[in-house]
């Protein structure tokens, strides 16, 4: 007969079950796509500034700089708003290089053709979000730059996506543990993302042209609302699964966090009431 | 200020999009797991009888 601390040594492996080692073919994809993933963080950061500063057509020109090679640019001459510009070009481009690398090994180290296909499908997306990114600059069309700023945090959620599909968890096996209200749970999460992500369109409108300011608190509210319910469902149903747990919880804190800037942001903004020296 | 605001605005947004996608990917792979484990046994079944 089990003990008490055996049960709850069965539960936690049911839980959190031993993960299996790594062929050394295998390490490599996800090494790179969690390099890609860091990578593409301070890119999105970066691009934020270009837009924020008003410095997206400091560089006229495109794919040259100034009718330099990009990578020839003089790094004295980067300064103002050409440093904004030119250093998000640059780090755009060890972006598209480290996605290559990640397709490459993906196609040659990986067993799952969907995720083999799926590197392939990062590789087009930083091909196009590129293209974009330079038609912005040639064309001077504020379409162009919202497509751009849309498609850079779809490209973002693909990294972190790929990272998730090559980790050790990903690939193992399947424990036989039923679990109950996953599949809601699922169906809100996936609902919840679709959400932010329209919001992240609207959010990017908002930006480039100052229209549709309505809709964009609109979609805020619906957010709030179903990451509310998600950190509910997460605390009632699956308080045992700590990762689900931890992802509800920072989830939650960034909703807060988010929630506090955009009311920053609109007072900075769009309105006189905050006649404050410091904005 | 109004660029720290707005870019930080921006920066937060991607990660409650790929944090919320993580969550979501993994309560799909949790729904997997259970669905695989209510699947009957066809192997078992065929001993039984």
């Amino acid at each position: 007969m089990l003990s008490l601390f055996d049960m709850s040594d069965v539960n936690s492996q049911i839980s959190n079950p031993p993960l299996a080692p790594f062929a050394k073919e295998e390490l490599w994809p996800h090494r790179l796509a969690v390099v890609l993933g860091c990578a593409t963080f301070p890119l999105l950061f970066i691009g934020g500034l270009v837009t924020s500063k008003g410095a997206g057509l400091a560089v006229p020109d495109w794919p040259t700089t100034f009718g330099y090679n990009m990578f020839l640019y003089p790094w004295s001459e980067m300064v103002g708003n050409i440093l904004y510009e030119h250093s998000h070009r640059l780090v755009a481009s060890c972006v598209g290089l480290l996605t290559i690398a990640l397709a490459v090994a993906l196609w040659f180290g990986e067993r799952r053709t969907w995720l083999r296909w799926l590197g392939v499908t990062a590789l087009l997306v930083v091909i196009a979000q590129g293209i974009l990114g330079g038609l912005r600059v040639v064309l001077r069309q504020d379409t162009f730059a919202i497509l751009h700023a849309c498609l850079a945090q779809a490209f973002f959620a693909l990294t972190v996506g790929l990272a998730l599909f090559t980790s050790r968890e990903w690939a193992g096996e399947l424990p036989q543990a039923p679990i109950t209200d996953s599949g809601r749970l699922w169906r809100l999460g996936a609902i919840t993302t679709a959400l932010i992500y329209l919001q992240v369109i609207f959010g990017a409108v908002l930006r480039h042209t100052g229209e549709r300011l309505d809709a964009h608190l609109f979609v805020a509210g619906l957010v709030a609302l179903h990451v509310s319910l998600l950190i509910w469902r997460v605390t009632k149903y699956h308080v045992a699964r700590l990762n689900l747990v931890r992802l509800a919880g920072s989830l939650g804190i960034l909703l807060l966090v988010q929630l506090l800037l955009g009311v920053g942001s609109y007072f900075a903004k769009f309105t006189t009431l905050c006649g404050c020296p410091w904005i | 200020m109004i660029v720290f605001l707005t870019t930080t605005h921006l920066i937060v947004g991607a990660l409650m999009l790929v944090t919320s996608l993580a969550l979501t990917l993994h309560s799909y792979r949790l729904s997997e797991r259970t669905k695989t484990a209510l699947r009957p046994n066809p192997l078992k079944e065929e001993f039984s009888t």
